[in-house]
């Protein structure tokens, strides 16, 4: 199949969008305030693996989906803007053969003000006001850095079980 | 794993045609922010929960609600946080609990995102996936943007039906099923191998689904022809006309109240 077939991009975005949505539907690992789930691990890996248009489109496509599927509609804008951000960074900063630790770190810190950050901004301009949202800044914290280390460990599981997948990289 | 959220209606929010519906939800969200004040706020927000109750009952109503209660409960302990402008309603010694600005502020917030919630929750629970997305397609969604959405919506259950099969036999690998460990590390150390799986069953259907697309003659060169279209008529037209005028004249008429 040739790399710049239309069908192949849609392929990819639509299976790895739904691979976002499950990944933060279906794993909830409750907490005090809430629940972690795994929808940044998904991105992170997409982002690491596929690059930055790729991370972006499934990152924000798929997180907006499981919320409107999941009954958190008025989220939905404000996740697909965050988490699609979270992808294009992720991707931009890690987007090579070779990746130096230090440029981990860079993506995992950028990660986590973006997730952060973005949510803080947002929901604090939009939805619940500034003193609610300070709320959710440790667990989107602790949401996104798991996300990295484990998008990390899981895109390098992933490249050596399915080598082919380099070719799905545009 | 729930894949939608419509609930089968009979109700008028349920006839109505989803392009006006979109319209209307959007226009409300917007106007939303554009008033101020607390009273027309509270009728917004009784408008929503009575459309809420007559559309798709009482029940599913109170289990909408019951989503936004953690968050509307996090603004009210972090009322303390913005009380120090404004009277002081309540106080301890010299600490202010709550004053009229934070309080005011509160109820603004609160029912601005109450409604917003209501509102959009109620959109998809009134109308089909596939009539959402013919609405949006009606207003210049791109054509592959819209295959995009809907594969996904497909996809959806299979790959948690195949997440769910690989945890449990993952599960089953360990000497004793029973025994797992109960901290949240142990419980991400033992999710690492379905994650990989799952990703690489993924992976593996790209290149299937895009020969599946090709062989149906998706070439990704403009739109191909659809017998699943929204009928457009008189009916639909007044629809529309009314979900942009009704929300410009409640909120101008609240407004000068």
């Amino acid at each position: 199949m040739k790399k710049e077939s239309v069908a192949l991009k849609i392929a990819i975005i639509a299976i790895l969008t739904a691979v976002v949505t499950v990944f933060t539907m279906v794993v909830r690992i409750p907490t005090v305030k809430g629940y972690l789930h795994l929808g940044d691990v998904a991105i992170c890996f997409i982002a690491f693996t596929l690059g930055p248009i790729t991370g972006l489109i499934c990152g924000g496509l798929g997180t907006a989906l499981a919320d409107l599927i999941g009954g958190y509609a008025s989220w939905a804008v404000v996740s697909f803007l965050v988490h699609g951000i979270e992808g294009l960074a992720i991707g931009l900063i890690i987007n090579k053969e070779n990746v130096k630790f230090w440029q981990k770190l860079v993506a995992g810190a950028a990660a986590i003000v973006i997730v952060a950050g973005g949510y803080y901004l947002l929901s604090g301009l939009f939805l619940t006001g500034f003193e609610a949202a300070l709320a959710e800044i440790p667990g989107n914290i602790g949401q996104a850095g798991i996300g990295v280390v484990l998008g990390l460990a899981v895109s390098e599981a992933v490249k050596k079980a399915y080598p082919p997948i380099k070719d799905l990289i545009w | 794993m729930k894949t939608n959220t419509y609930i089968k209606g009979n109700s008028l929010y349920h006839k109505a045609d989803v392009r006006a519906k979109l319209l209307f939800t959007l226009l409300s969200c917007i106007l939303i922010f554009l008033d101020p004040t607390i009273s027309n706020l509270y009728c917004y927000t009784a408008f929503a929960v009575l459309l809420c109750v007559f559309s798709v009952g009482i029940k599913e109503t109170f289990n909408n609600i019951k989503l936004l209660l953690p968050i509307v409960g996090f603004m009210i302990l972090f009322l303390p946080l913005q009380s120090q402008k404004g009277e002081a309603l309540l106080a301890i010694k010299d600490f202010v609990l709550v004053s009229d600005h934070a309080l005011n502020n509160l109820l603004l917030v609160a029912n601005r995102f109450i409604f917003i919630s209501l509102i959009t929750a109620l959109l998809l629970q009134t109308s089909t996936n596939n009539d959402l997305l013919l609405g949006l397609r009606f207003f210049r969604l791109p054509y592959n943007a819209a295959l995009v959405i809907s594969l996904a919506l497909c996809f959806i259950p299979s790959i948690a039906s195949v997440f769910s099969e690989i945890r449990e036999s993952q599960s089953l690998r360990l000497p004793n099923p029973e025994e797992g460990e109960e901290s949240k590390k142990g419980r991400f150390k033992k999710l690492f191998p379905s994650l990989t799986a799952v990703l690489v069953y993924a992976i593996k259907s790209i290149p299937i689904t895009a020969s599946g697309l090709e062989l149906r003659g998706f070439r990704g060169k403009g739109a191909r022809t659809s017998y699943n279209k929204l009928n457009w008529g008189f009916s639909t037209f007044t629809q529309i006309v009314i979900s942009v005028i009704l929300p410009l004249i409640i909120f101008t008429v609240w407004r000068n109240v």
